[in-house]
């Protein structure tokens, strides 16, 4: 099945995200970039798949302009960052039990997603939002909603396959955001 | 139209009197008072107060409207009820979004005006519930199975990695507890007594919003009699080669023993981990106390280990659940050293050797370095990557090596790199060197100069240039821009050569070099003249720069 496919995305998602905090962030940039490349061939979609889904096409609304990294400090994006980390493994997580992809593969990816949540998590932006601030939690809600209706969607569509082919472009697109957030981090963390 | 007009004028003129009529019937009829909104989960209620109207005659009724929507709806539930509260799921609407609450009293056909509730989005309202909890027994542990808050709803679904949960256990018979704080799902509280009742209650903590739910209602279980079959202790993991080593201790037995393992996640997801044990092949019935398997039999890097005795039919109990990080058990490659040596001291610059970056965090160097004719070592310890050692001798030659000391958390280090070594400078040329300094500064000053000027030439051709005239007007006022004369692509340049003669002809060479015979006629100064010549045409717009193109050119050179 095509969509056995999707997890792929999130281990570049992955890679993106575990070179940001480190110590040569010139080096993580260029990295996160080259693997990308050198992963994207196993996550494109077959165009005939892809043709034949196209009526299933919804617009996600993915909250592109309101979470634009240019409007936000760095503990923004990193919230932004986790919030979607967080929503992907729960969305990954929450259809294990379908058997839709090997469970291998699938662990791995959601052990990955885990590990970079735990190492996230401790990273003193983060820690710091625990008071709540406003302007963060309006930035969660957004991207919680934009899971939610990727969530809504594959259910009225019974998990079809045609709604995890449109998911998985989707997500692919997400993904492309969030490279650009980790790119845009790796660059506060060399001018802080 | 002006007819139409009229005659709704007329309806509103004759519909007046019943409304106010209307009003006044109604008049007596307060709105509700109070009107507010809990949340628990998934579940809101909505309630109010009122005054005025004896109970029964009075009904309320309620609607509510998102953001999404341009219409009031009808509350489910909430229609014509008389007390002083209704409960609406929030399982069908968007919990993210804004919604508004209103209630109105109504009594035979008057109503009242509505009373109106601030708009406020749902998860951000929402309390969090008592989790669910289940508990198992053994003859000395409990194992707790703890359901996320409001489960199978939708306003935690998201954010189950957030909840944090606290257990307070305490033996029925004594008022000592004991408190537990957990991410995990599933947990087994173990060293308790057999055949003894324990209670115990748990609550969640939504770790970043900081809210606490109640506790769940107290749960009471009995621990079964003590187990004939021993349970393995003191779960040990280490690594040899490409291989993992488990140990355990159990008292002696005629016993076979099996190992499992868990990715670490399962445990921080409700309701998964019980069935996601998997059998270690190499450990599956051994009968010693420790087992060798391929590190490849596990795929997630923090994983958790378990083992059992069995005799035939009869198991023992599973034992303490052990979480690894296969990161200690990595072995970390010496760090790679360069060194740039200068009259009295040395810059040293330390580099991680792994590809995954994330690993080279919070490393310290531990760096050696000596003089070569001395043997004697000096030991600095730096956290940073690129440093200096200072007050060395001019002239000499100095090694360095360096090893990685610790590895994030762990207490280990990498062997030490290949000694390096390199001469310090000569002693007495600072002047000379401050001489060749200021002048080399001022050599790439320069350069730099010339190049920025040149860009800042290129982007002003390229991106402010006059509009490009269609093909086929081209093609009649075939007058090429001659700036892209100035700017050829490298790959032009080895294509095709322009020589200019002294008498300002211009011949064009192929791919077949000229005679280098011929090459000589042309003097470096005739290819000066060439350059101005093309500037000049720029400045212009010459029409004899149509002689300076190459038949068959690109019209768009390059990439500028």
């Amino acid at each position: 099945m095509i969509h056995k496919q999707l997890p792929e995305m999130v281990l570049l998602l992955l890679l993106a995200c575990s070179t940001v905090f480190s110590l040569e962030p010139k080096l993580i940039l260029f990295q996160s970039r080259m693997k990308r490349e050198s992963l994207h061939p196993p996550t494109m979609l077959p165009v005939s798949s892809v043709q034949q889904c196209l009526s299933h096409r919804k617009n996600f609304l993915l909250p592109l302009q309101s979470v634009s990294r240019h409007q936000y400090q760095k503990g923004h994006a990193l919230a932004v960052l986790h919030e979607i980390l967080q929503q992907v493994f729960s969305l990954f997580q929450a259809h294990l039990s379908l058997g839709i992809w090997e469970e291998t593969h699938i662990e791995r990816v959601l052990g990955a997603l885990h590990q970079q949540l735990e190492y996230m998590e401790s990273l003193a932006e983060l820690k710091a939002e625990q008071s709540g601030d406003p302007s963060v939690q309006r930035l969660r809600i957004q991207i919680k909603a934009y899971f939610r209706r990727i969530h809504d969607y594959l259910e009225n569509q019974r998990y079809s396959s045609c709604a995890w082919i449109i998911v998985q472009v989707e997500i692919n697109r997400c993904m492309l955001f969030v490279f650009r957030l980790t790119g845009w981090l790796s660059k506060q963390e060399t001018d802080p | 139209m002006l007819g139409l007009l009229g005659s709704a004028a007329l309806v509103l003129v004759a519909g007046a009197p019943w409304v106010l009529l209307a009003a006044a019937d109604g008049e007596e009829l307060e709105p509700p008072e109070d009107v507010d909104v809990y949340i628990v989960d998934d579940n809101l209620t909505l309630k109010w107060s009122h005054k005025g109207e004896p109970a029964g005659n009075v009904t309320f009724s309620a609607e509510y409207q998102t953001d999404e929507m341009e219409n009031w709806l009808k509350l489910p539930g909430c229609h014509h009820v008389t007390g002083t509260e209704c409960e609406f799921s929030l399982l069908n609407t968007n919990i993210y979004a804004e919604m508004k609450f209103r209630v109105r009293a109504e009594t035979g056909k008057s109503t009242s005006s509505w009373a109106e509730v601030d708009p406020f989005i749902p998860f951000l309202r929402a309390h969090i519930g008592p989790p669910g909890v289940r508990l198992e027994a053994e003859d000395q542990a409990i194992v707790v199975d703890i359901s996320y808050p409001g489960r199978g709803g939708k306003m935690w679904e998201g954010d189950t990695l957030r909840f944090q949960y606290r257990i307070v256990i305490w033996q029925r018979s004594s008022n000592e507890t004991k408190t537990i704080t957990t991410s995990y799902y599933t947990i087994k509280i173990s060293k308790l007594l057999p055949e003894t009742t324990y209670c115990l209650k748990v609550k969640a903590i939504h770790t970043f919003r900081g809210k606490h739910s109640n506790y769940s209602a107290v749960q009471c279980i009995n621990t079964t009699e003590a187990s004939k079959m021993p349970v393995p202790e003191n779960i040990e993991m280490d690594a040899l080669g490409e291989s993992y080593v488990l140990r355990w201790d159990c008292a002696p037995a005629d016993v076979s023993f099996r190992a499992q393992w868990l990715p670490n996640f399962y445990k921080s997801t409700s309701g998964s981990s019980p069935d996601k044990w998997k059998p270690i092949p190499a450990c599956a019935d051994i009968r010693t106390m420790q087992c060798v398997f391929p590190r490849n039999t596990i795929h997630t890097d923090h994983f958790l280990l378990r083992v059992q005795a069995f005799r035939g039919n009869n198991t023992s109990f599973w034992s303490e659940e052990k979480l690894i990080n296969s990161q200690k058990y990595t072995k970390i490659p010496p760090p790679i050293v360069a060194v740039t040596p200068t009259r009295d001291s040395l810059l040293v610059y330390v580099s991680c050797q792994d590809h995954s970056l994330s690993k080279c965090r919070k490393l310290t160097y531990e760096v050696v370095f000596w003089d070569k004719t001395s043997n004697t070592k000096r030991r600095v310890v730096k956290e940073s990557p690129e440093f200096t050692i200072e007050n060395l001798q001019p002239q000499t030659v100095y090694c360095v090596q360096a090893r990685v000391l610790s590895f994030a958390t762990w207490n280990k280090s990498s062997d030490f790199s290949d000694a390096l070594c390199d001469a310090t400078r000569p002693g007495n040329s600072s002047s000379m060197n401050w001489i060749l300094t200021v002048l080399g500064t001022l050599f790439f000053s320069a350069l730099a100069l010339y190049a920025g000027k040149n860009l800042v030439k290129c982007l002003n051709s390229e991106f402010f240039s006059s509009p490009k005239p269609p093909p086929s007007i081209d093609e009649v006022f075939s007058e090429p821009p001659s700036k892209y004369l100035l700017f050829l692509t490298p790959e032009e340049h080895t294509e095709r050569c322009f020589i200019i003669e002294n008498t300002g002809t211009v011949a064009v060479t192929g791919g077949n070099p000229s005679p280098e015979g011929e090459h000589r006629k042309y003097t470096s100064q005739s290819s000066q003249d060439s350059g101005n010549y093309s500037n000049e045409e720029e400045s212009t717009g010459s029409e004899n720069s149509q002689g300076l193109r190459p038949q068959g050119c690109p019209e768009h050179s390059g990439p500028f």
